[in-house]
């Protein structure tokens, strides 16, 4: 079973994973529509991905109380059923990776790992070998893996 | 039409604004961008004589990011500032990354077009539909950095796109810049000037709505293409890790860093080994950024002065910041001779928070350290600028910091005569020190070029010379030449003539057709580097699908070229307007008149090809040869007749 992986100094913050998952799932270039987040760290001018980990043990199966969510034992992933949801937000609070989203018009926004070819690992930037002290990594190395 | 926004008009002596579509005739014809831009510019300039002050009200400040821009096509999001520049006096742009553009585009508009003047400090805040202009007095006097984190203290959030001018803006330095989140400069051609004279301190947008796309599945394809083509390039990662810093090895390699104000075109070992990549990479560099939404390179990156690697750093150990460009090391580490990472990034940053542009500092510095050198500018006339003895020696980062300081802050006579370009500071120095300082000056037509010898390379001299927005490499970016792209020669020109270095044959022809390259990318506003640096693996084939799956506009490579080439001619019809001409295209004596002395084209000098060269371009581009003025046919040919028509009230068109 593969598992969506960050490594955090390479993340580049160009946000193209925002953008072709909002792409994917809505049509619309728009961060805002994505499941998976870049946050702007200011002070040491870096970006951190934040997106679901398909926790083994979710919290946020255990909030829902109308069983939109639920995790599949074959392929790992935590999925969303949309005609269940009532969008009570108790998932988002409840996720301890603060990885769940709503969108402008209330609908949550769930990572689903696109069935199993997640769109934002796809095409998340590759990076050159050692690229700084901080980047110890082999050349063509993502910031988000799915292994 | 689906993947552009608007046309915001905002007055700011009237403080009114009107939204407007964007014409389909018009995304059609310029596709966006710079294109549109020009056309913007062109049309203010219909009601507004041309010949005005470019610090009056009268002016116009134009924003504009093209359609593939924030998006996920992998190249980045490059928006266009335009204007008449009060640098130069003629046509003005500038680009710069950011989040500006592509909050602006979220928000539904395209395209910014400001006029007038506010009675007191303003800035533009855009979210969505809401536009209000709101009061900057308590921002009037801040850096762009401070500015940043105070609209951020009042809730503009860290998501919202700000540009912002700094001190010099404010202070009417004419090669003030806009700065936008985070560090990145629309740095070339005053910008923050023309802000600054209409009492602009910043632009804020925050867009919630995104672009919706006319095909997604097309536009998923275009973008695997798009992908394929970075992979293809083998040169790619070199350039993910070092960005433009890179062409200081380049260029030391084929003999164009300029050191010392290009007294010499090669660096010493063991200076120039301190100011290449590696040495950044070991020494204070952090984690590669894009500076950009979309834009997968990733060339920019964030770094720190800690203090460790010098004796200059212990001073300068600061927080973490954005990284230095090659501009920048070429500016201060080979043309001042400060060569230091930590210095050079310290006064990078300096800039920024000031906002004054890179480039034109770093002509004006090396030129003042060589009359320096030559005893013209002297300890008393040191003594009388600054009301101390200061050495301008080559390498005295501290008299640097005076300097600068003296021209955002115009605090004396110095500052005063820097303020403009360094064509206007060689005149002034000339009537004070009653001696002729032109001889030293590097630059072109309107002030300072880019800070690299480029003599040798025929193609750049001529690039440099005849440029829209005076001397500067970024109009007609041909690597053909200096990177021997044979293949790319010989598929646009059935032979490799072009790609032959130190020679003259085709580089007109390879000058015209990057120029339209730059306006097409440029139009369609994303980053050029990439595009230009591997050309034969980035078809215009590649855009015209991305543009296509984007928009549904249906255009094919040769029709975006087309594109190219008519925002390449709005411009020089601007030009044409002011009354620059082909005398105009001209570059300084130094390159003009002293050989190279290294051996990479060693003894060439422009004025031996420059002429030459001239013809052959404005042939190439189907302009009169002897006064450089477009055609009526030409103009006609590319549906610019409308354009002729202005020109002939005030020209005799051939």
């Amino acid at each position: 079973m593969n598992k969506l992986t960050i490594i955090q100094n390479l993340c580049i913050g160009c946000k193209e994973c925002e953008l072709m998952c909002g792409l994917k799932h809505h049509g619309v270039f728009n961060p805002l529509m994505a499941r998976i987040r870049v946050e702007y760290n200011r002070e040491m001018n870096c970006y951190d991905p934040v997106i679901c980990q398909h926790c083994d043990d979710p919290a946020c199966v255990k909030s829902c109380r109308f069983g939109a969510l639920s995790k599949d034992v074959q392929t790992g992933i935590v999925g969303l059923e949309k005609d269940k949801c009532k969008c009570c937000r108790l998932c988002v609070k409840a996720c301890p990776h603060n990885a769940i989203r709503v969108s402008q018009e209330g609908a949550i926004l769930k990572c689903d790992l696109c069935g199993g070819n997640p769109t934002c690992v796809k095409f998340c930037s590759k990076r050159s070998k050692k690229s700084s002290p901080l980047m110890a990594n082999p050349e063509g190395a993502k910031a988000l893996n799915f292994t | 039409m689906n993947g552009y926004g608007d046309i915001l008009r905002v007055d700011l002596t009237t403080a009114t604004v009107k939204r407007e579509a964007l014409p389909e005739k018009l995304a059609k014809k310029y596709i966006g961008g710079m294109g549109i831009n020009d056309w913007l510019l062109w049309e203010h300039f219909l009601d507004v004589d041309p010949n005005i002050d470019p610090l009056s009200d009268q002016n116009v400040l134009i924003a504009g990011l093209g359609p593939l821009g924030a998006t996920g096509f992998g190249l980045g999001s490059k928006m266009k500032f335009t204007f008449k520049s009060p640098v130069t006096g003629f046509f003005g742009d500038t680009t710069c990354g950011g989040t500006i553009g592509s909050q602006l585009r979220w928000a539904g508009i395209d395209h910014l077009v400001i006029t007038g003047k506010a009675k007191k400090p303003v800035y533009l805040y855009i979210e969505d539909s809401k536009v209000e202009i709101r009061d900057a007095t308590h921002l009037w006097g801040l850096g762009t950095h401070a500015t940043f984190d105070k609209l951020r203290s009042e809730g503009i959030s860290t998501e919202a796109g700000i540009a912002c001018i700094g001190q010099a803006g404010e202070n009417l330095v004419r090669f003030a810049c806009i700065i936008a989140t985070e560090e990145r400069a629309a740095g070339r051609t005053g910008s923050g000037c023309v802000a600054g004279s209409k009492n602009l301190k910043a632009i804020v947008a925050c867009g919630t709505h995104g672009l919706i796309v006319d095909n997604s599945n097309a536009v998923i394809a275009a973008t695997e293409q798009i992908f394929k083509a970075i992979d293809a390039d083998k040169a790619v990662y070199e350039f993910k890790k070092n960005g433009t810093l890179q062409v200081t090895d380049f260029y030391d390699a084929v003999g164009s860093n300029a050191y010392r104000n290009n007294q010499f075109s090669k660096v010493p070992d063991d200076k120039i080994n301190l100011m290449k990549a590696d040495s950044y990479t070991e020494t204070i560099k952090l984690r590669d950024l894009s500076c950009s939404p979309g834009c997968t390179l990733g060339c920019d990156s964030s770094c720190q002065i800690n203090g460790k690697t010098s004796k200059i750093a212990k001073q300068l150990a600061g927080p973490i910041t954005g990284s230095p460009e090659y501009l920048t090391v070429a500016s201060f580490g080979m043309g001042c001779d400060i060569p230091d990472f930590a210095a050079i990034t310290y006064l990078h940053r300096l800039c920024n928070d000031y906002g004054i542009d890179i480039g034109e500092i770093g002509g004006i510095l090396p030129f003042l350290m060589e009359l320096w050198q030559r005893n013209i500018i002297k300890e008393e006339h040191m003594k009388e600028w600054f009301g101390e003895s200061l050495s301008m020696d080559w390498g005295n980062f501290d008299t640097v910091l005076k300097v600068i300081r003296a021209i955002v802050f115009q605090k004396n006579e110095l500052g005063k005569m820097c303020s403009h370009n360094v064509e206007k500071l060689a005149e002034a120095l000339d009537k004070k020190l009653n001696v002729s300082t032109q001889s030293y000056k590097l630059c072109g037509k309107g002030g300072t070029a880019f800070p690299e010898d480029v003599r040798m390379f025929p193609s750049w001299a001529l690039n440099l010379a005849v440029a829209s927005r005076g001397a500067d490499h970024l109009k007609g970016f041909t690597f053909m030449e200096k990177a021997s792209q044979k293949d790319f020669a010989i598929e646009q020109f059935g032979s490799d003539d072009a790609s032959v270095k130190y020679t003259t044959d085709m580089k007109a022809a390879s000058v015209v057709l990057s120029e339209t390259y730059v306006a097409a990318i440029n139009s369609l506003g994303v980053c050029l580097i990439q595009p230009m640096f591997d050309p034969i693996h980035f078809p215009m084939r590649l855009f015209a699908d991305a543009l296509g799956a984007m928009t549904g506009i249906s255009i094919n490579s040769d029709e975006l070229l087309l594109a190219g080439e008519r925002a390449c001619n709005l411009e020089k019809a601007f030009n044409i307007r002011i009354g620059l001409r082909r005398e105009d295209d001209r570059l300084c004596e130094r390159w003009m008149k002293e050989p190279v002395a290294v051996e990479y084209g060693k003894g060439m000098k422009a004025e031996d090809y420059l002429n030459e060269l001239l013809d052959e371009y404005y042939v190439c581009h189907g302009w009169d040869k002897e006064t450089s003025l477009p055609t009526r046919k030409k103009l006609k040919s590319l549906g610019l007749s409308d354009v002729a028509d202005v020109l002939v009230k005030e020209v005799v068109l051939p």
